[in-house]
């Protein structure tokens, strides 16, 4: 792996993420302008903007679902600018879909085992090795216990309901043992107990996860967010603690104001 | 700990199924073994390739003929042209069968769907063609005749039984192989292939890579069944795998149902009794078997092992019924 900067760093205290200067355009619309941000080890970072800031146009170039017409990207210091997605999951970074999108026919724990061999070399042995096998349904088993799909180990993708959907699709991510989460609006769609429950799951992550989390969810994204960072067409206009972004009258004038008639509660 | 109790279960059933094999010859006329019984066993094996395919990857072939083809034609070329003996032919032919199957992976390895079904039916279509005209390698139409099956410790396999004993253990073999497979961590991204490509790409995995592992590893069974057939016909030409047999080896799998890979030789069985008996009864024989594949389609979304396996499921749902009925009205003599 090409480190950037000093050359003993170790693979964990390397830098997840850096994005500098990453733009998007499509067609005549500036969907990402220039953005750049960093991410440091263990950071929860969330991203902010009304519709159409283009929230989950960043989020897919960091991913590497789509291509950034400028700009670069750095997973661990690794220029990752030019890769597709599934050369970014197995350098260690995970990301799950805003609207749930699981195997039909694949049962809970079937997706986990998937999940956790899509970045090692073995993903499509054809050789079974009891071993590693029991060892990852091992872990399988306590992730589902992990985010509350305990119980439901055996059932198939088309059996969950919206709810367990959106806990698997945590899952899946937290199966890969990725050095940095993507999380796309986890909380979409969920009922406030449920909102409960994935905040307490996000704050509960290991330090030596990253989590960048797009989220329209206000309580969800200021109670785990360390840092945040706000994009209005495409530009980032503000970064900071939770704290300094609900107090910056910029930010209250694009988004808090529009979203909520007054200051939200933060439970930090 | 389940693998100390799967192990007396699985040798129970190799015993089950080893018995059953050893009574079909004296239960059933030479006729209907030569006629049936083993012309089912071999299309049933190049069946499984199809089912396999379709019913984990989600990937609908329409080249598994030219596997076949590639696997059957090699051998008797391997032998009757360049002098190979006949088990050293037979080896490098099922050795073709994986390799059939990468290349074919490896060129519809972007496709699904759809454009995988035009892009295969080119590649089964022109395997025919290059069979039917390039008669230095093929013998253009005519192919290759006269072909002698081997012998067996002593046992002659151009014989019924032990072409019979041959063919049931090797379709016992593939079908052993395939269920090793689907346990394997291929074996479950070929299903999240069938699932949900884009989430599989987004859990690290190439698309290309399980498309191409998925097709060679169903190229080994058309690959078998190709070896057999030649056994069993004594040749091979370019009409063993025309547009006709795509087509039949389609419709065994529709008709047997994908979601066990098994289902093909139900499908085989059905399509070769009809070829057999309809002719008693009618001249439109195609008709027919077109007529079972609509009806089957229509019935159940699985084919007839669906319709099996619902029998099953719905006999414990029947008995349920019933006994919640007496509860039911147990309930109701209580109040």
């Amino acid at each position: 792996m090409k480190t950037t900067g000093t050359g003993q760093q170790t693979k964990a205290t390397l830098l997840p993420l850096r994005v500098e200067k990453v733009s998007r355009s499509f067609g005549g619309l500036q969907a990402v302008d220039q953005v750049s941000f960093t991410l440091s080890v263990g950071e929860r970072l969330a991203i902010l903007g009304p519709n159409g800031a283009g929230k989950s146009t960043l989020f897919n170039l960091v991913c590497g679902d789509l291509a950034a017409d400028s700009g670069r990207c750095y997973l661990r210091g690794e220029d990752v600018t030019g890769l597709p997605l599934h050369h970014r999951v197995r350098r260690g970074l995970a990301r799950t879909y805003q609207t749930s999108s699981v195997f039909a026919g694949l049962t809970v724990g079937e997706h986990l085992m998937l999940a956790h061999r899509g970045p090692e070399k073995g993903r499509l042995s054809l050789w079974t090795r009891r071993a590693i096998q029991s060892q990852a349904a091992d872990q399988a088993r306590n992730l589902a216990e992990q985010v509350g799909l305990e119980g439901r180990f055996g059932v198939q993708g088309s059996e969950l309901s919206h709810g367990e959907l959106r806990q698997l699709e945590v899952a899946m991510a937290l199966a890969a043992e990725p050095f940095i989460i993507l999380l796309d609006e986890p909380a979409a769609g969920l009922s406030p107990a449920e909102r409960e429950r994935l905040t307490a799951l996000l704050l509960s992550l290991q330090t030596s996860v990253a989590v960048v989390l797009v989220e329209h969810d206000m309580d969800v994204a200021l109670t785990v967010a360390d840092r945040v960072i706000v994009l209005e067409s495409g530009r980032l206009i503000a970064e900071g603690s939770p704290e300094e972004i609900e107090a910056d009258p910029l930010v209250r004038a694009v988004y808090l104001g529009e979203q909520h008639g007054q200051p939200q509660e933060s439970a930090s | 700990m389940p693998a100390s109790r799967r192990l007396p279960a699985a040798g129970a059933l190799l015993v089950l199924i080893g018995a059953a094999i050893a009574a079909v010859p004296a239960l059933v006329s030479d006729f209907v073994l030569l006629q049936i019984v083993i012309k089912s066993l071999w299309l049933g094996i190049a069946g499984t390739s199809l089912a396999f395919l379709i019913g984990q990857a989600g990937l609908i072939s329409l080249a598994q003929t030219a596997v076949f083809g590639a696997s059957g034609y090699l051998m008797a070329i391997l032998v009757l042209d360049h002098g190979l003996t006949i088990w050293a032919a037979v080896a490098a032919a099922v050795a073709a069968g994986p390799v059939a199957g990468l290349v074919i992976g490896a060129i519809s390895r972007r496709s699904s769907d759809l454009y995988l079904m035009m892009l295969t039916l080119a590649i089964g279509v022109f395997t025919f063609f290059f069979a039917q005209q390039y008669q230095p390698i093929t013998r253009g139409h005519t192919g290759f005749n006269g072909f002698d099956a081997p012998l067996l410790f002593g046992a002659d396999l151009s014989e019924r039984k032990p072409l019979f004993y041959v063919s049931a253990v090797a379709a016992v073999a593939v079908v052993a192989l395939f269920r090793l497979v689907m346990r394997t961590p291929a074996g479950l991204a070929f299903r999240g292939l069938r699932d949900n490509r884009d989430r599989l790409q987004a859990l690290g995995y190439s698309t290309s890579a399980t498309t191409i592992s998925a097709f060679a590893v169903s190229g080994f069974a058309a690959g078998v069944g190709g070896v057999i057939s030649v056994w069993y016909n004594g040749a091979i030409s370019p009409g063993s795998i025309d547009i006709t047999r795509i087509i039949e080896l389609l419709i065994v799998v529709t008709i047997g149902g994908t979601i066990r890979i098994e289902g093909a030789f139900l499908g085989a069985l059905v399509v070769t009794l009809l070829r057999n008996y309809a002719n008693d009864y009618t001249n439109r024989t195609e008709t027919l078997v077109g007529a079972a594949f609509m009806a089957i389609v229509l019935l159940s979304r699985h084919g007839l092992l669906g319709i099996l396996l619902n029998l099953k499921s719905l006999a414990p749902k029947a008995l349920r019924f019933f006994r919640g009925q007496r509860m039911a009205s147990e309930k109701e003599a209580v109040a």
